[in-house]
């Protein structure tokens, strides 16, 4: 297993190239024994057919009467059987083989009575036969052996059995040194491994030059993908053409895998340029927004100067929007030495839509308030200056009141907002029961009640919108209104409006945790002490 | 948000799933009034499913009103959750939009 995870660490080059490597070797070294051992086989055969036929060619290279005229030691004449020496010599050169003779057994005794290349004069007697001698004299059939002579050393060696006129056995044998065919074994074997060695190579450097053909239009392709990276995906950095010559028109896969990087580089470099446009219009759409909201917090008032109505009232309020513009809203301006007017609203939907519906309805409620002086009425007013074409059915609800900062005495009307709370000097808290109305912008023509709330010395009022009760924690639980209540319950009676304000701020803050505020939070705090104003 | 719309001749049954809020209601809003444009004259809400209604919810439904409306139609609401309700009655849209128990006491509205 160590071997493959080995392999798949090479390059694609070595991967084509080392099984190239491992089978052309292979193949080559089977090429080459077996060829060599077929052609050993060939050698031996065609040694032993020449071997045959010099043994069998023999008696007709002699006199027709020879063999009957070989009687006793001296029944051929010296000079005769050196002669017929010579004749068999060059037969025996031409044939290729070491020695040829004739033996004759007289009382198991083998005399050579003709011979060539052995040197022995007519009837010396071969004093230690090979084996296969007797072989012969056994079994009268042609013999042929590999046999190891006590004096002429290993040979190899054709025997066969021939009779003269009158049937007397003769031995005719050829023979040829061992170390002869040896030679000749080594010598084709030499040839082969000559042969194979060159074949071996040839491959080799074939599959080198092909591992690379197929792996250099690779590498040029990795190195453009590690330029094109750092380079950031420029779209300067392209593809060397000369990959894909003939464009998409191609049956090579690197080609095709260059022309579609190509094609993947040019829509790349096209989608950068989109997304950077994208970026950038929503940076400014996101800085129009910001800009919106900016616009948008110079409608609301500032801080209430708490030396207005000789210190009588406290008022403070927050707002923390959703999106960089909100649709919630709050107002509060003196009518005259004596008369606060407070609004607190929250407009349908959020976002941009809602910031400018926003804008609009603290304008019409400033300019209604200044002329009414009936929350009633100018709920009505502002409601059919809204209602009119709105074709978005976008809509407010508004509760909106009149402090008579000498009596207590609020007037108030309320266009479908949250009802709010009643803070007791002791630090009770209590619901105020206001008829609910309809929201204002929605329907033409709606009216809404007039009512009115005795706010006791010390007692506060608090309003707010539903991004409070809404607020949502990170398990989907809404914040509500009883959790809102317990902790304005839980907040010191004798606490200024900054302690109301921040307490509940804190904890809705605390109660969402990481998850995303999801609508405008708006609260409004304010405190009837007209006590505080003697003292002070 | 789930909806899902079923057709009795001239009237449109839209049942509504979920939180009908800034997300929810413009989908709510376009289903209904492609209804309308395919020629339905009278809406029937179901909202026996939703679970949340925000102030966007309640502008869709004052849309969807008064588009079936300017149709020569109508519109009802049914099976209204006790949340969905009870904003209802604080906006005051109880006043202005059809409220129902059920479908046929809706379908008794519509007629």
């Amino acid at each position: 297993m160590r071997g493959v995870g080995w392999y798949r660490r090479q390059t694609v080059r070595w991967k084509i190239f080392i099984p190239f490597f491992a089978i052309t070797l292979l193949s080559s070294t089977l090429f080459t024994v077996y060829g060599f051992i077929q052609n050993n086989r060939a050698i031996v055969n065609e040694i032993d057919k020449r071997l045959l036929i010099a043994a069998l060619t023999m008696p007709q290279l002699l006199p027709a009467d020879y063999f009957d005229r070989v009687q006793a030691p001296d029944s051929i004449p010296e000079e005769e059987h050196w002669a017929h020496t010579r004749r068999l010599e060059l037969f025996l050169r031409n044939v290729g083989g070491t020695y040829l003779y004739a033996l004759h057994n007289v009382s198991n005794r083998y005399y050579f009575v003709a011979s060539a290349a052995l040197d022995t004069p007519y009837w010396t007697e071969y004093e230690k036969p090979a084996p296969n001698i007797y072989e012969v004299q056994k079994t009268w059939q042609p013999h042929i052996s590999t046999t190891p002579d006590p004096d002429y050393g290993l040979l190899r060696s054709v025997v066969i059995g021939y009779k003269d006129s009158a049937g007397r056995r003769f031995i005719i044998g050829a023979d040829i040194h061992a170390y002869e065919v040896a030679a000749l074994k080594r010598r084709a074997f030499l040839n082969f491994f000559m042969m194979g060695a060159a074949s071996f190579f040839l491959a080799v450097l074939f599959s080198y030059v092909a591992s690379t053909a197929i792996t250099q239009p690779l590498s040029r392709l990795s190195n453009f993908t590690r330029r094109l990276v750092e380079g950031g995906f420029s779209a300067a950095i392209r593809v060397d053409p000369t990959l894909f010559p003939d464009g998409n028109q191609t049956g090579s896969e690197t080609a095709i895998l260059a022309y579609d990087f190509d094609q993947m580089q040019t829509n790349l470099a096209a989608h950068i340029e989109q997304l950077k446009l994208t970026q950038s219009a929503r940076e400014r759409a996101e800085s129009e927004l910001r800009i919106a909201g900016q616009i948008q917090a110079t409608f609301l008032p500032g801080a209430f100067d708490p030396s207005l109505f000789g210190g009588r009232v406290q008022m403070q309020a927050a707002m923390k929007t959703a999106k960089q513009a909100g649709g919630d809203l709050y107002d509060y301006f003196a009518l005259d030495e004596s008369h606060l007017f407070f609004a607190i609203g929250d407009v349908s939907g959020k976002g941009m839509p809602s910031a400018m519906f926003m804008s609009a309805v603290v304008v019409l409620l400033r300019s209604a308030a200044k002329q009414l002086r009936d929350p009633a009425e100018i709920l009505r007013r502002v409601n059919d200056d809204l209602a009119i074409r709105n074709e978005s059915c976008t809509f407010v609800t508004l509760f909106i009141g009149i402090l008579d900062t000498l009596t207590g005495e609020v007037v108030l009307a309320n266009g479908g907002h949250n009802p709010p709370r009643r803070l007791g000097a002791d630090g009770a808290v209590s619901g105020v029961p206001v008829k609910t109305n309809i929201v204002v912008g929605a329907v033409d023509g709606a009216t809404f009640a007039r009512e009115t709330l005795l706010l006791r010395p010390g007692e506060t009022l608090f309003l707010y919108t539903d991004g409070v009760t809404e607020a949502i924690d990170e398990g989907g639980k809404l914040y509500g209104e009883e959790r809102m209540d317990r902790r304005l319950s839980a907040l010191p009676a004798k606490g200024g409006v900054p302690e109301v304000i921040q307490g509940v701020s804190d904890d809705v803050a605390a109660f969402s945790g990481s998850r995303d505020q999801s609508d405008d939070i708006t609260l409004l705090a304010l405190r009837y002490e007209p006590r505080g104003a003697k003292t002070s | 948000m789930v909806i899902s719309i079923e057709k009795q001749g001239e009237t449109a049954i839209v049942a509504a799933g979920g939180r009908l809020d800034a997300v929810g209601a413009p989908e709510l809003e376009a289903r209904g009034k492609a209804s309308i444009q395919e020629g339905s004259k009278r809406l029937l809400l179901d909202l026996a499913k939703v679970e949340y209604i925000s102030s966007a919810g309640l502008r869709s439904l004052l849309v969807l009103a008064k588009t079936v409306k300017a149709a020569g139609g109508g519109m009802a609401l049914c099976s209204l959750t006790p949340a969905v309700r009870e904003v209802m009655t604080m906006s005051g849209f109880d006043n202005i939009l059809s409220l129902a128990a059920d479908r046929s006491a809706a379908m008794g509205l519509l007629k």
